[in-house]
């Protein structure tokens, strides 16, 4: 008698279990085909589930405004895995505004010359962004960057025009004038 | 007539076997489909995190924590986190902790939906495995909108955590919990309930409550066996002391034995109502305020040793730290529940079959990144 019972018992739990799938036939699809459907474009035709496009908050590629960092090199001494390298001349003093909500002021004399992200090292910890103190290291919210070759993970955030311009800078202040001011020296951002 | 003669045969599972849960091997030594032997070989997916520990500031071994066990990221932050504010003595504001609950449990629940679905896919039954997936990809999103990713979080921070809780965000928890609870019954339907399934694991490899202590089981495997260890409760941290929560043990369910595989799934499944009871509490009392206290920009901890355990999905992990006062810590040791669930499944798995074996594997939730670090 156990026997049949037994039998009875795996046949109606099956049956239950089926029935739960079977209601997933009736209810919207939950993924999309990702390569040809835009997860970035907020209208996804014929999709209904509950993905939506990246959030706001997203922690996608870093990016860098390069007019506002004040090469202090906190972001580049904070990351584990020591992906950033900042090298910055002496410049004219100026004042640039944070990119954070505060927006406070600081004082800028550091101009960068070469500002590289190593994407492929990387992590997104997000630790860089929250100790710069302009804001203006930040994620984007891209995440698509495949790469053929490896170093074509380095972002080059400064062009190599950009970096002579500022060089040439530089060199003008440091030609002024100024008995108590140094000569601008090199920062290297390699940790040990 | 001579009786019968059977050889042993050595046979590898792993470490690309789907169900070993990462890169683990097991060398099994079999008399037909019976296992005489399993011995487990790990060591592929070691990173050296102790040793990448004491060569980063205290702050900077955050995002590696994450690594430690990806299914359950949170916790692994928080117990870091914890280990240094015990070391420095770092007073952490009200509203921080009630968040450090809320993510904790959500991550508590997703890597178990991982861990319960896991377990009926190695049985055979794969659906149930896109259903768990369904409902953590869920909470993947409310992770997203915290605090930007989807399984690496980064989101405790020495002292507090990384980011508030953007607008709205704590009724969309609360709506996802609204959504959640009556699938666990779905889920239940689904694969608890299936004979088939009930059958296959409720006698299998029990372990005794003595075998578990000996061995060093934690979290939901020493729980399984009927020991109502919980760190959350026998040795709070944070706020668990005023949450009010119980600690589900196995008993035979379904007439099985005590300690079965079974058993542990069980005590999974009812771990998940149990948080989703605390992320309410929480909820509804989470306080305004500071989420992170002041802590010098480079941290440099008294001269000192701590340890520091919490209970993550898989059990206790603890944080060995000693510090020598200097910005980066001069020995971390990191214990964590995977390790001891590894080592006794070669006394386990002794005269179950094969396929038990994936059962044995599958139930005590062992993963790779905890157990090689
Ligand atoms: S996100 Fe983390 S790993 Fe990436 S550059 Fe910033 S600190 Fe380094
Ligand atoms: S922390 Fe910010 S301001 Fe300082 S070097 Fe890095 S990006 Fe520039």
């Amino acid at each position: 008698m156990n026997y049949f019972r037994n039998i009875w018992e795996a046949i109606s739990s099956i049956a239950q279990g089926m029935a739960v799938t079977l209601r997933q036939f009736f209810t919207k699809p939950e993924t999309v085909q990702y390569p040809e459907v835009d997860v970035l474009n907020p209208r996804m035709p014929g999709y209904s589930g509950h993905l939506k496009p990246v959030s706001e908050r997203f922690r996608g590629f870093l990016t860098v405004d390069t007019t506002v960092c004040i090469s202090c090199n906190q972001c580049a001494h904070v990351c584990p895995v020591d992906c950033i390298l900042v090298e910055s001349e002496k410049g004219p003093k100026t004042t640039v505004n944070s990119l954070r909500p505060d927006g406070k002021e600081s004082p800028k004399t550091r101009y960068p010359v070469q500002f590289d992200i190593h994407l492929g090292r990387c992590m997104y910890c997000g630790l860089c962004t929250e100790v710069c103190p302009t804001g203006c290291i930040h994620f984007t919210r891209e995440f698509r960057g495949a790469a053929g070759e490896y170093h074509k993970l380095i972002h080059h955030f400064i062009s190599p025009e950009e970096a002579e311009r500022v060089r040439k800078l530089a060199a003008e202040e440091a030609a002024k004038p100024k008995p108590e001011k140094p000569v601008a020296t090199k920062v290297e951002a390699e940790k040990e | 007539m001579s009786p019968l003669q059977t050889d042993i045969w050595t046979l590898n599972m792993g470490p690309q076997h789907p169900s070993t849960h990462g890169v683990i091997r097991f060398v099994l030594k079999t008399d037909g489909e019976i296992i005489a032997d399993a011995d487990p070989d790990v060591g592929f997916l070691h990173r050296g995190l102790e040793k990448i520990a004491e060569l980063v500031p205290y702050p900077s071994f955050m995002p590696y924590t994450d690594r430690l066990d990806y299914l359950a990221a949170i916790n692994m932050n928080w117990a870091w986190a914890l280990s240094i504010e015990r070391l420095a003595g770092i007073e952490v504001p009200p509203r921080a902790e009630h968040l450090r609950v809320i993510t904790a449990e959500l991550n508590r629940i997703a890597s178990h939906l991982i861990s319960v679905g896991a377990l009926a896919s190695d049985m055979g039954a794969f659906t149930p495995f896109v259903h768990a997936l369904r409902d953590r990809e869920r909470i993947n999103d409310l992770f997203e909108e915290l605090c930007g990713a989807r399984l690496t979080f980064n989101y405790c921070r020495i002292g507090g955590v990384s980011l508030d809780a953007p607008p709205g965000w704590f009724d969309r928890v609360r709506g996802f919990l609204d959504y959640y609870e009556p699938m666990i019954d779905v889920f239940n339907r689904l694969i608890t309930d299936n004979k088939i399934f009930v059958e296959r694991l409720r006698r299998v490899a029990p372990v005794s409550a003595e075998m578990a202590i000996a061995y060093g089981l934690v979290g939901p495997n020493l729980r399984g066996s009927g020991v109502k260890f919980d760190l959350r409760k026998d040795e709070p941290y944070g706020i668990y002391p005023q949450l009010e929560f119980e600690v589900p043990v196995g008993r035979g369910y379904r007439d099985g034995v005590l300690g079965s595989c079974f058993d542990r799934y069980m005590v999974r499944i009812e771990e998940l109502r149990q948080s989703i009871r605390i992320i309410r509490q929480c909820l509804d009392r989470i306080p305004e305020g500071e989420i992170q206290a002041k802590v010098p920009k480079v941290l440099r901890p008294a001269k000192g040793e701590v340890y520091c355990r919490t209970e993550a999905p898989r059990g206790e992990v603890g944080f060995y730290v000693i510090s020598n006062g200097e910005k980066t810590p001069a020995r971390v040791k990191i214990r964590t529940g995977s390790w001891s669930a590894m080592s006794i499944i070669r006394e386990l798995s002794k005269g179950w079959m094969i396929a038990d074996l994936v059962a044995i594997i599958g139930s005590l939730d062992v993963i790779a990144p905890e157990v090689d670090r």
